[in-house]
Formats: structure tokens, C-alpha cells, sequence
């Protein structure tokens, strides 16, 4: 309702947010992932005093960082800036709402870097005393990362108490935040346990480090996927009702979801304790790490689409207005309050408004067809852009083509009876252009 | 006339004087690094065709470079994360009119660093020199070109009157956000910063030499011309976007001329201690220059930030804003930072002892 909205044509500005957030999400779990193995691997290997296993994870650790450092960084800001642009208002939100968590997380990444560098450049200067010492602070800074981010993700799917008492910790220790802490852990785990699979078959390497390498990294990698169930399990009892019915509306994804993470589990434990080196060849382990990240990410799409109708449950709607703004903007109307569609229509159609600025519906009857139109798509893009594009993702071309305008504005006027949709805070005249403008626009009227 | 958004209704969870100074505390780490890659990139690279002292040191710089990215990106964060609390309502705003440039951001900072990285691993390789060089071009190329978008967006952030010739660009009121808003004023401040980075480059180089270890093949007697050269061009280019800038500036600079004159005297100290370093290349004076050259970015952050809250009093009344103060989050960050801190300084000692 206060700021502009980014036109992105064909996919709408929000779809970006997973084109940059899902690549950091992956990563990031490696970084957490590849932080404690390393630690629990260099720690092996010098208490095994086994120099080429530690060899191997040097190489290792050339991969995490340069991907972690780097392309992890860097998405990580990444996805902060694209929903800054996409959806200012939740962005704002959630920075007042948590900056100090945001602020202690910048900490922990700065030990992130630290370290990571540390096993970078120096790996082997380093006594084996110091060498462990970094490659803990490096896990531990990792791990703590992703707890603090978890909290402010999975708040915005449960906010719990904190939308009656907006306290920072009512939000952060939010109903799911400890299941969510144990599903990103074991995600972290089983991702760079399938990696590790994936990277031994590709690479060159002698038969007993691949064999070593193979038994241990197997071992995360079950433990990995068991915290996985249990976190989700945990999750499904601890998110609200409104998510468990879209859950039965959607089962595909959920399924999805739930076969990835079993193969992967199933694989995985027998890996463990039947396998043999052998049966670690490109095709098998590449399949197994592309069902886990399928699974992974099926998983990150659960929580993203399953929050809607909000952005901050309980608080703020996908259409940017707030629970408790809903029938103060209906009674003035969507293009009397939201503040940017409203200057467009001023400075196109000043003969709209009253002298204080207020749209006078009465002026309406003589505006063309293009012009109500104009109104209808500011409305749309406004009201409807932030999920919603005319026919590209999201279409709302195929949610109304075949129906009738009036039961389109019938189901328009009742828009939160859908589970997955916020209310239509407009007027009736509002939702008349818009639906007029939709109709238009499906057949081509309009541009 | 474009509307400005209200203030967010959660309110301020700190006092300001608190958000104030962490955010000038982040500009100012950020600014640190950000002169290395921003200005030290081409420099480095326009070293490498010289002989001896200059080209080694130019080398030790690009070498550094991916680390110095990665510290200087993250210390950004700092400033652009209390910007959010202090300013959503400018800041959101202006990077949505100008969204698609706000974006790349992120897409060419991925390809620079990779670039970077590509470049310090492949610079001494005979074959891949060339690629090497190239890639290296373009990623410093990109740096700078970056500097314009960061400098076009935090000027329109604190001039919403301009706002509405960007949502002239529109459907159906939705903003395109294909138009960057770079112009005299924001060349003036880019210019600026560039200057301010020039000396920090002529810091570095100092502080490599005597404080860090470097490589002794870097003769102090070489690289005072070129650090004397650099504080010099440093101040000239400063100077050149500054004057016009305090134009522009005056009516917001009535009643700090201290600040005023420290930024201004900033890069006469970068400067003088180029001079003196340039007399006498020793530890004494390389420590000068590194102190004068922090000095100088922290008058500049400050006065920086001072300005910024005078142009945008006009339009929001901080003190007027609600504060619901978070006192346990803001202890966990104190106390995280404090930790952090001795965590940081822990590991560096074990990092020398290593190299050492």
C-alpha cells in the first residue's frame, strides 16, 4: 500500500526472489553442511593420522569456499536486495521487526570468513591443534548462521505471539522454529553427504580414500536425512491450521518432498552399511544428489507458497495490507489509500479527484473503455501483481478464462474464502474495472 | 508530485544516535575496503607492464583482492542494514525506480568476483595471461561501473522530488525500473569517492610494505614515488567532485563546519602523510599514512551521514518516529560482536604464527 511496485514482465518481479534465494539456499546448507564435516573430518583424519584423507579434504575445502565465499555471499545479499525490490513492505517489516538478529548474524559470518579463509590459505601451516581449532569455529559459525536466519524464515510462516505483541523473541522462537533448525540441520548434513558421493565418483582418486571417504560421509548423510523426518514431522505438528489445509489442497509437491527425502534416505543407509566403493559411479551418485536437492528444494517451496495468503502470518497479506488495515482500506477504497497507483491515476486522470485528493466515483461513467481499463490494470498490478501476472507464471488469464465476468467479481468480492488468497480490500466499482479490465485484456481490447 | 511511503509502523528498535553509529561504524569498515577493489583493481593492473617494486606491489594488491572483497561486501552490509531501519521509506522507494540496475548489482558483483578469483589464479599462468588479464579488466571495469549505481541510488534516495520522473515510466503504474538515475551530482559524488579510494590504494601499499610483512623485493624508495603520486591524484580528484559538490550541499551544511572542514581536510592528510612517507619511507611514517587515510574515510562517513540526515529532515522527522527499543536483541548483538572480536583477533594470531 506505500510503495511502488517493479513490473517485471512475463514472471512479475516476485518470481526472482526464488531464482536468487534457491541457489543460496543450497549453497548456504553446503556451506553449514561442508563446515561441520570438514570439522569432523580433519579431526578424523588426524587422530587416524591419515594424511591422504586429509589431502582429500583440502580439496574439499578449495570447492566450499570458493562457493561459499563467493556465490553464497553474494546470493545471500542477494536475496535480501530482490525482496527489497519485489516486496518492500514485508522487507521493512521483518528488518524492524529483527535487525539486531540480522546484525548478530553479520557476526557470525564475518567468523565464517575468518576461518574460511584460514583453511583456505593456510592449510597447511597450520599445527593440527589449530588447524582443528579453525575448521570448529568455521562449522560453529556456519551452524549458528543458520540458526539465526531459520528463526526469521520460519517466523514469517508462524509468527506465533509476536503480531499481538510485536517482541523480538515471541517472533524468533516461533512455533516452528526449533523443528525448522532441526530440518535445515539434517538438510545441511544429507546435501554435502550426497555431494560427497557425487564429488568421489567424478574425481580421481586412490580406492581405500574413496572407500573412507564413502563409509564416513554415508554416516552423515543417514543421520542427515533422519533429521530431515524428524524435523519434519515436528514441523507438520507445529505449523498452523491454514498451512495444513493447503498441504491436503497440494499434494503433489508435498509428495514429492516426501519420496525425495525416502529415496535419498533409503539410499543413503544402504550406502552405509552395505555398499561398496564400486557402486559409486557418476550416474548413480549424480541422480542421488539431484533427487536430495529436488527434495530440497520441493521442501523450500513448501514453506514459500504455503505462507500465502501472507507474507508475515497473521500480519501482513501478500497484497501488502495489513490484518488489521482490511476494513479501513475497503471503506475508503484500495485507490484512495494505496499511495503509488493512486499518484498515477492523479497525474493521468486529475479529473477524478475531489481538491482534497479523494477519487470521486460519480466522474467515472465518463471515462472510454481505455481508460477504465488503465484503472482496472493499475488496480491489478497493484492489488493482484505480486503473485499474479496476466499470462505468464501465475496466470490469471487461466484462473478466469471460460467463466463468466459476474461470478468472476462475485469470487473477487469473496476473495478469502480461497485458502490461498488475501481479501480483495477494494470497492465494488474497483472490482468491477478490474474484472472489466482482466476480460479486456484476455481478449486482446487492451495493451 | 510522487507520494512517500510511511515510516514502518513497527517503529525505530533503537535509539537513533545507537543506529546512527553503527551505521557509520559499518560505512566506514566498508569504505576501508571498498577504495581497494574500487579504485585498487585498475591500479594494481596498470602497475603490472612497470618493472621492479611497483609491479610486485601491484601484484601483492590483486593478489589480496578476492579476500578484500569478500571483508568489504560484508562490512557493506552494516551500513545498507541500518539504512533499512533508519530510512525504509527512501531507501525501498528509490531502488524500486531504478529496480533493474538496483538488481545487476548482485548478478555482476557474482561475475567480477568470479572474475577476480579467476584473475589472481591464472595471472602467472604463461597460458592463460592473456584471458587472465582480460577477465581481470572487466572485473575492475564492472567495480566501477557499479560505484555509479550505488552512487545514483543513494542519491535519489534523499531526493524524492526527483522520484517522479522515473514513475513517468510505467504500466498501469507499476515501475519499470529501467532508467538509472546517474547525473552531474551523483558524478560528483562517484568522483568523490574514487579520489578518497586513491589514497586508500596509496595506504595499502604502505601498510603491505612495513606492517604486514611484505615482501622486502618492494623497495621503499620505489614506492614512495607512487604513493606520494597516488595521495596526490587522490586529493586532485577528490577535490574535483567535492567543490561542486558543497554547492549543491549548502544549505545543509550550515552549523557543522567542523565536519565540513574535517572531511574536507581528510585527503590534505592522506596527503601530508604521502609527503612525509615520501621524505622518509619507514615504519614510522607508513603508520602515519594508514592513521591519517582512517581518519580521513571516518570524517568523510561521518559528515556523509550527517548530510544525509539534514536532506532528509525535510521530509521525515526521525526523533518523531516511535521507538519500541529491543534491549535483549541489541545485548545478544553486543555481546556476539564482543565475542566475534575476540574470536577474529584469536584466529589471526594463530594465522601468524602459522605464516610465520
Amino acid at each position: 500500500m506505500e510503495y511502488p511496485f517493479w513490473y517485471v514482465p512475463g514472471i512479475g518481479s516476485p518470481m526472482l526472489i526464488p531464482m536468487v534465494a534457491l541457489p543460496h539456499v543450497l549453497v548456504s546448507h553446503f556451506a553449514v553442511g561442508g563446515g561441520i564435516l570438514l570439522w569432523l573430518g580433519i579431526r578424523k583424519a588426524y587422530r587416524e593420522n591419515d594424511p591422504d584423507f586429509l589431502a582429500y579434504l583440502r580439496r574439499l575445502t578449495r570447492f566450499f569456499v570458493l562457493l561459499t565465499v563467493v556465490f553464497g555471499a553474494i546470493t545471500g545479499v542477494g536475496i535480501w536486495w530482490t525482496i527489497a525490490l519485489s516486496s518492500p513492505q514485508t522487507t521493512s517489516s521483518l528488518i524492524h521487526a529483527f535487525v539486531f538478529g540480522w546484525a548478530t548474524e553479520w557476526v557470525t559470518f564475518v567468523l565464517e570468513l575468518v576461518s574460511a579463509f584460514g583453511l583456505y590459505y593456510l592449510w597447511d601451516r597450520l599445527n593440527p591443534k589449530a588447524h582443528q581449532a579453525v575448521a570448529l569455529v568455521y562449522a560453529l559459525s556456519a551452524w549458528i548462521s543458520l540458526v539465526l536466519i531459520t528463526g526469521i524464515t520460519a517466523f514469517m510462516a508462524s509468527s506465533g505471539k509476536w503480531p499481538q505483541t510485536h517482541l523480538f523473541w515471541d517472533g524468533f522462537l516461533n512455533p516452528t522454529f526449533l523443528p525448522s533448525v532441526v530440518t535445515r540441520t539434517g538438510g545441511a548434513l544429507a546435501l554435502t553427504g550426497l555431494y560427497l558421493y557425487m564429488h568421489i565418483s567424478l574425481i580421481k582418486i586412490a580406492p581405500e580414500v574413496k572407500e573412507k571417504v564413502a563409509r564416513w560421509a554415508s554416516r552423515w548423510a543417514v543421520i542427515g536425512v533422519g533429521l530431515i523426518v524428524l524435523g519434519g514431522l515436528w514441523w507438520y505438528n507445529a505449523v498452523p491450521g491454514y498451512i495444513h489445509d493447503k498441504i491436503a489442497e497440494r499434494p503433489t509437491v508435498v509428495t514429492l518432498a516426501i519420496v525425495a527425502v525416502l529415496a535419498t534416505l533409503v539410499a543413503t543407509f544402504f550406502l552405509a552399511f552395505w555398499g561398496k566403493k564400486e557402486w559409486l559411479v557418476a550416474p548413480l551418485t549424480v541422480l542421488l544428489f539431484l533427487v536430495g536437492s529436488a527434495g530440497f528444494v520441493a521442501g523450500e517451496f513448501i514453506r514459500e507458497s504455503f505462507r500465502k495468503p501472507y507474507t508475515i502470518e497473521g500480519y501482513l497479506f501478500s497484497n501488502n495490507v495489513y490484518t488489521t488495515q482490511v476494513d479501513a482500506v475497503r471503506a475508503r477504497g484500495f485507490l484512495n489509500t494505496a499511495k503509488w497507483p493512486k499518484a498515477y491515476l492523479q497525474a493521468r486522470y486529475p479529473q477524478l479527484f475531489t481538491i482534497e485528493g479523494v477519487l470521486d466515483t460519480t466522474q467515472l461513467p465518463s471515462l472510454t473503455p481505455q481508460q477504465r481499463a488503465d484503472i482496472g490494470r493499475a488496480i491489478f498490478e497493484y492489488h493482484c501483481g505480486v503473485c499474479h501476472t496476466l499470462s505468464g507464471y501465475n496466470a490469471i488469464f487461466d484462473q478466469i478464462r471460460g467463466s463468466d465476468p459476474d461470478l468472476i467479481q462475485a469470487i473477487v468480492e469473496d476473495l478469502e474464502d480461497h485458502p490461498a488468497m488475501p481479501p480483495f480490500v477494494g470497492q465494488s466499482w474497483e472490482n468491477q474495472l478490474l474484472v472489466e479490465y482482466l476480460f479486456q485484456a484476455m481478449k486482446g481490447g487492451v495493451q | 508530485m510522487t507520494p512517500i511511503p510511511a515510516f514502518d509502523p513497527l517503529g525505530l528498535p533503537a535509539p537513533i544516535w545507537f543506529l546512527l553509529a553503527l551505521k557509520v561504524f559499518g560505512f566506514w569498515v566498508h569504505l576501508i575496503f571498498m577504495g581497494l577493489w574500487f579504485a585498487g583493481f585498475v591500479v594494481g593492473l596498470l602497475l603490472l607492464p612497470s618493472n621492479g617494486s611497483l609491479r610486485l606491489a601491484g601484484q601483492r594488491l590483486l593478489k589480496r583482492i578476492p579476500v578484500i572483497i569478500a571483508f568489504g561486501v560484508n562490512a557493506g552490509i552494516v551500513p545498507l542494514l541500518f539504512l533499512q531501519v533508519l530510512y525504509p521509506q527512501f531507501f525501498y522507494t528509490s531502488t524500486v525506480l531504478q529496480a533493474w540496475y538496483w538488481f545487476s548489482v548482485i548478478v555482476l558483483i557474482i561475475f567480477a568476483y568470479y572474475g577476480t578469483y579467476y584473475y589472481v589464479h591464472n595471472a602467472e599462468r604463461e597460458e592463460r595471461k592473456r584471458v587472465a588479464t582480460l577477465i581481470g579488466w572487466l572485473s575492475a571495469l564492472i567495480f566501477l561501473f557499479l560505484g555509479i549505481v550505488f552512487a545514483s541510488e543513494m542519491q535519489l534516495m534523499v531526493t524524492p522530488d526527483r522520484w517522479s520522473d522515473f514513475f513517468r515510466h510505467t504500466i498501469g503504474g507499476a515501475v519499470l525500473g529501467n532508467r538509472l538515475a546517474f547525473d552531474g551530482i551523483d558524478l560528483q559524488r562517484y568522483v568523490m569517492v574514487f579520489g578518497l579510494s586513491l589514497s586508500t590504494v596509496a595506504a595499502f601499499f604502505v601498510f603491505d610494505r612495513h606492517l604486514l610483512n611484505g615482501s622486502s623485493e618492494v623497495q621503499p624508495e620505489e614506492l614512495r614515488t607512487l604513493v606520494l603520486g597516488l595521495t596526490f591524484l587522490g586529493l586532485v580528484i577528490f577535490g574535483a567532485g567535492a567543490v561542486p559538490y558543497l554547492r549543491h550541499l549548502q544549505p545543509y551544511l550550515k552549523g557543522i563546519g567542523l565536519w565540513k572542514f574535517l572531511a574536507g581536510v581528510g585527503p590534505f592528510l592522506a596527503l601530508l602523510g604521502g609527503v612525509l612517507y615520501a621524505i622518509q619511507p619507514a615504519t614510522s611514517t607508513a603508520w602515519l599514512l594508514v592513521i591519517f587515510q582512517a581518519l580521513s574515510l571516518l570524517f568523510n562517513a561521518i559528515t556523509r551521514q550527517i548530510v544525509q540526515v539534514r536532506e532528509l529532515a525535510q521530509h521525515v522527522d526521525l526523533s518523531s518516529l516511535p521507538l519500541h527499543i529491543q534491549l535483549s536483541p541489541i545485548l545478544l548483538f553486543l555481546i556476539t560482536f564482543v565475542v566475534g572480536v575476540i574470536v577474529t583477533l584469536w584466529l589471526l594470531r594463530m594465522y601468524r604464527t602459522a605464516s610465520t
